[in-house]
């Protein structure tokens, strides 16, 4: 009985906390795909930050790298994106 | 930092005849000179050949092979992600090289970072004397550490903020960050490479703005060199660089005294030293000595 309400009170804590951080964990992807379209600034058509620098962090990327495609194929989709934000 | 100077100026002006006639001047007066050509064209060895052995008497000479440098810096880089991204072995990443070497910015990075490979290890010589790629190319490398400054620091910035991010919700909540993802700066492999880049940056703005760093501009009394001149001056005063002396090389080649009037008026703040022009083909070591001695003076501190 005791296990049980401890259980149960332990999925509302881990609820809790993901609710809590879950608007940080949108901004902190909103800023590492920002930080690899910057890095590879070109590809945007625009030559700078001098692409040598993108190029020396380009080995350590690979996360963000693929965080920016999953984000690019999804850009159609902002609204639906902004209203789960939003909890809509 | 040591006695530097940097000989500026259009192709043909005689920037590598003055540089080599300085190195032979400081050398009998008994310094240890290192005398080196960033210049991906260059000629210091052909122009000087049958005077210069390599090392000769206090002067060390040396033509730095570029292309060697962004071959490298691409191979290195190669290498490293074929260490991370595993899935690339696969691939065949060397046909990717030629590529890479004509991308925008490639050369002058990696002139510049020979410079600062060669520059610290002839920290020892009294004068480092560099010889420079033609304007249009020896701006860019000018312009490239205050460039690269304002957003490495920028990407530093932004970096610590990713990595403060990921370890508050590491945190709260551990099984929303992967865990291979690093959360704290010493772990971080891209703020540790953007550090390295940092210092590169710092060690060359530093060079460039150093009070013992000593620019020389060369030019020649025609007016495509004195226009050219003129946009080399306007480059450097938007990076805060200073020009130590104007040197009017070749003088009497040509006789133009409208030119000369308005050449002393757009550089009447920086000291202007004139050399003749020499019928000869081939200068020898005295003569070369001797043209120095017209204007050594005026950047040499001892």
């Amino acid at each position: 009985m005791f296990k049980q309400i401890k259980k149960f009170i332990n999925s509302f804590i881990e609820g809790f906390k993901q609710q809590s951080t879950s608007a940080i964990e949108l901004e902190l992807h909103e800023m590492e795909n920002a930080f690899a379209l910057i890095c590879f600034a070109s590809l945007m058509g625009m030559p700078s930050p001098p692409s040598y620098v993108g190029m020396a962090l380009l080995p350590y990327l690979e996360y963000e790298i693929q965080l920016m495609i999953f984000k690019s194929s999804r850009l159609d989709d902002k609204l639906a994106e902004f209203f789960a934000l939003g909890d809509i | 930092m040591k006695n530097i100077l940097f000989f500026l100026g259009k192709g043909g002006v005689g920037k590598t005849t003055s540089s080599v006639s300085l190195a032979y001047y400081l050398a009998r007066k008994g310094f240890s000179v290192y005398l080196v050509s960033i210049d991906p064209a260059h000629n210091i060895f052909d122009i000087l050949g049958a005077n210069l052995s390599k090392n000769d008497e206090a002067i060390i000479a040396e033509e730095v092979d570029i292309d060697a440098y962004v071959e490298n810096f691409i191979k290195e880089t190669t290498n490293k992600m074929k260490q991370t991204y595993k899935y690339l072995q696969i691939i065949n990443l060397d046909k990717m090289i030629e590529i890479m070497k004509y991308s925008p910015g490639m050369e002058e990075y990696a002139i510049m970072y020979a410079l600062k490979e060669k520059v610290e290890a002839n920290l020892d010589k009294d004068y480092i004397i560099v010889d420079t790629p033609p304007t249009g190319l020896m701006l860019k490398i000018f312009a490239l550490p205050f460039n690269s400054k304002l957003w490495i620091n920028k990407l530093i910035k932004w970096r610590k903020k990713i990595l403060n991010a990921r370890a508050s919700i590491a945190n709260i909540n551990p099984s929303a960050i992967r865990e291979d993802l690093p959360l704290n700066e010493n772990e971080d492999d891209v703020l540790k490479e953007l550090g390295i880049q940092s210092k590169i940056i710092d060690f060359m703005t530093n060079l460039f703005k150093n009070k013992t760093t000593k620019i020389i501009l060369v030019l020649n009394q025609d007016l495509l060199s004195i226009k050219e001149s003129v946009r080399i001056k306007k480059g450097l005063d938007s990076l805060g660089i200073s020009l130590n002396l104007i040197l009017l090389n070749k003088k009497g080649l040509v006789n133009t005294t409208d030119i000369n009037i308005s050449f002393k008026n757009l550089f009447k703040d920086i000291p202007i030293k004139e050399v003749p022009f020499l019928k000869s083909n081939f200068l020898d070591k005295n003569t070369l000595i001797s043209l120095a001695e017209l204007w050594a003076d005026a950047v040499i501190c001892n």
